[in-house]
């Protein structure tokens, strides 16, 4: 559905993005993740033909950007939510979708149906003949959000779409996003809240002018960090190390504060071996789990923060 | 090229107009101090010459014997009605003189019309297209064009009170344009209509539509109006209702729509380079000059000396506005406008 082949592009001799691999399936919600001035941006506006490519290239659904007719082509098909709501502030909720359904050609009774349902999702029906300016931050981006699906697009890219907004309108975004993405279309998000990444997406990327690494939130996470289990005995967790050390599919054993923590790579079969290892050592085991490791820790180790 | 969407554009930036109160002050205060108050101070000289002669003579002539294609001399007249008629040394009260002429006569309570007159003395007379043919002297009569002098005045009047209407479309572009593209990057909003897919044409017809409509709007409107209020002034004294003529008809359809469409093509594309709604409006303020040079050649008499010089000045002014929408065309970047912006 999206592919880019060593994209890049420069602004006055400075990298924005190089070399960048990625390709994004029908249906999929793909969350590029990375800093401030790590290039996210310039890819979407890149993918949108908001911005030509300094090298390499990209197709969306099969149309190569910034090539007409395929990029006029590309526009149709796609929507966008801006770093910025963008709205007209002195029209109403209604006003704005309605002149962006028209501008995709959406016809008059299809595209009234369509700002109804969406807005009567947001619940901002009720006001939608109060001009824009009158809303909250929240509100502004829910109707900026409705306005990149408001033509049913194939392909959405939202850049940033909860910046800036309180938790409780970052939750509405979020359900509503999660709803939207449930009608099989490919979502493209641009963000660096890990947390809402890892809830929404089915893959990732983490970028820094380039991807530096691609994955669903969970393949991420073993990629760099292993499987750890835990262990917490009763007592002398120390004493009963060796015990584990001895068993040969152990790559790492480390006492944690009376825990003992296990690196291994499939613990769903050896974790059995190490607790009857134990137990027959006459140690107490009072629970066994694993050590969860966020996509913060791996972003962080990707992106410069080192381990933790 | 959809021109559908151009519309879209066009409908939604009338509707951004309609409720941004600076454009909307500008849309009528302009507009109303040109028509409404110019008219009462540029007719004023006229009405004030006027009535070196007379405010308006009523005459009840009673004609009891008409005289055509004669030469008459040294004879006195009265009550009499003359057609084509050649007078020398005569006398003439309350008669009816047309199509004549006429050298060292007096004329009294007369009705004079289309008629040649020198080193003649006119009293208390109604005269209409008088030419003068030099040494006559006239009092307390009412002119009905023929005044070479009111004539000249009034024509320089009408044609500065033209070129102040004319400043009315190019003006309101330099600040509703100035909106066009550096309002759109200011709000944010460029973005995401530039991710539609509205292509450059369409999108510089759409946004340009919207202000011609707006501008030529509030500029017909003044038109009528500044008409209204001069004829409505002018009438007692000149007799009839000068405007529209057909000056102002081809100033008003012609030339003020294609200075309207200068002014708004060069302001989009200074919209489109600057960043700033007030770097915009100064530098679309340059663009009065083509207003200037038609005010200059206005009073050397090169466009006021009929309507074929003004026809001429408005398609060469079309010709510059194809100019510029094809250099618009050719500079306008979306992704310079998105990128270099800030």
């Amino acid at each position: 559905m999206i592919e880019t082949v060593g994209l890049g592009r420069n602004f006055d001799g400075k990298v924005a993005v190089e070399n960048l691999d990625l390709k994004v399936d029908e249906g999929e919600v793909f969350g590029l993740l990375g800093p401030n001035g790590a290039g996210k941006t310039t890819t979407i506006r890149m993918l949108c033909c908001l911005i030509g490519q300094s090298s390499g290239t990209a197709y969306v659904n099969g149309l190569e950007i910034n090539k007409e007719p395929d990029a006029t082509n590309i526009r149709r098909i796609v929507g966008l939510l801006p770093e910025s709501p963008g709205l007209y502030e002195s029209l109403s909720a209604t006003k704005n979708l309605d002149f962006y359904a028209q501008l995709y050609g959406v016809p008059k009774d299809k595209r009234e149906k369509r700002i109804e349902e969406l807005l009567k999702m947001l619940d901002l029906w009720d006001r939608r003949e109060e001009p824009v300016a009158t809303y909250s931050k929240g509100m502004k981006q829910k109707i900026a959000i409705a306005r990149a699906f408001v033509h049913s697009p194939q392909i959405v890219f939202l850049d940033e779409p909860t910046a800036g907004l309180d938790p409780q309108a970052s939750v509405t975004v979020r359900e509503f996003l999660i709803q939207l993405s449930g009608e099989g279309r490919t979502i493209f998000i641009n963000s660096h809240h890990l947390d809402e990444v890892e809830r929404l997406c089915d893959r990732i990327a983490v970028m820094n002018r380039t991807a530096l690494a691609v994955g669903s939130p969970k393949d991420l996470t073993r990629r760099f960090w292993g499987r750890t289990t835990v262990i917490e005995l009763t007592e002398g967790a120390e004493k009963y190390l060796e015990h584990v050390k001895r068993l040969p599919f152990v790559t790492n054993v480390r006492p944690d504060n009376g825990k003992i923590l296990v690196d291994l790579d499939d613990p769903e079969l050896r974790n059995p071996a190490i607790i009857e290892a134990l137990t027959k050592a006459g140690a107490k085991i009072e629970y066994v789990t694993e050590l969860k490791r966020s996509l913060e820790d791996v972003y962080m180790k990707l992106i410069g923060g080192g381990s933790r | 090229m959809n021109l559908d969407r151009a519309m879209v554009v066009s409908k939604k930036d009338i509707a951004e107009f309609r409720k941004n109160r600076y454009i909307m002050m500008t849309l009528l205060i302009m507009p109303l101090m040109i028509s409404v108050l110019l008219p009462f101070v540029y007719v004023l000289p006229i009405t004030e010459l006027s009535t070196q002669n007379a405010e308006h003579v009523d005459l009840e002539l009673n004609i009891t014997a008409w005289y055509s294609d004669v030469a008459i001399s040294n004879m006195t007249l009265a009550d009499a009605g003359l057609e084509r008629v050649n007078l020398t040394n005569c006398v003439l009260s309350s008669c009816i003189v047309r199509n004549s002429t006429g050298t060292k006569s007096v004329f009294t309570s007369s009705e004079i019309s289309d008629t040649t007159l020198g080193d003649s003395l006119i009293y208390g007379s109604s005269l209409w297209n008088l030419h003068d043919g030099g040494g006559n002297t006239i009092r307390d009569s009412w002119f009905v064009g023929g005044n070479k002098q009111l004539e000249d005045l009034k024509n320089i009047m009408f044609n500065v009170l033209l070129i102040l209407l004319i400043m009315i479309p190019v003006t309101i572009p330099t600040v509703t344009a100035s909106y066009s593209f550096v309002g759109e990057k200011m709000n944010k909003s460029l973005e995401p209509l530039l991710a539609t897919p509205i292509t450059d044409v369409e999108l510089l017809i759409g946004k340009s539509m919207s202000i011609f409509l707006i501008s030529m709007a509030a500029t017909w409107t003044s038109f009528a109006i500044a008409a209204g209020v001069v004829d409505a002034l002018t009438e007692p004294v000149l007799g009839y209702y000068p405007l529209p003529n057909a000056y102002w008809i081809v100033g008003m359809l012609l030339l003020a729509p294609g200075m309207c469409m200068m002014s708004i093509l060069a302001n989009v594309l200074i919209s489109s380079k600057v960043n700033d709604v007030r770097v915009s409006q100064q530098i679309g303020g340059v663009l009065v000059m083509p207003v200037l040079l038609f005010f200059i050649f206005s009073l050397t008499g090169l466009l006021s000396s009929g309507i074929v010089p003004i026809i001429l000045f408005s398609l060469g002014v079309f010709a510059a506005d194809g100019g510029i929408l094809w250099l618009s065309l050719r500079v306008f970047r979306r992704e310079e406008i998105l990128v270099s912006w800030k």
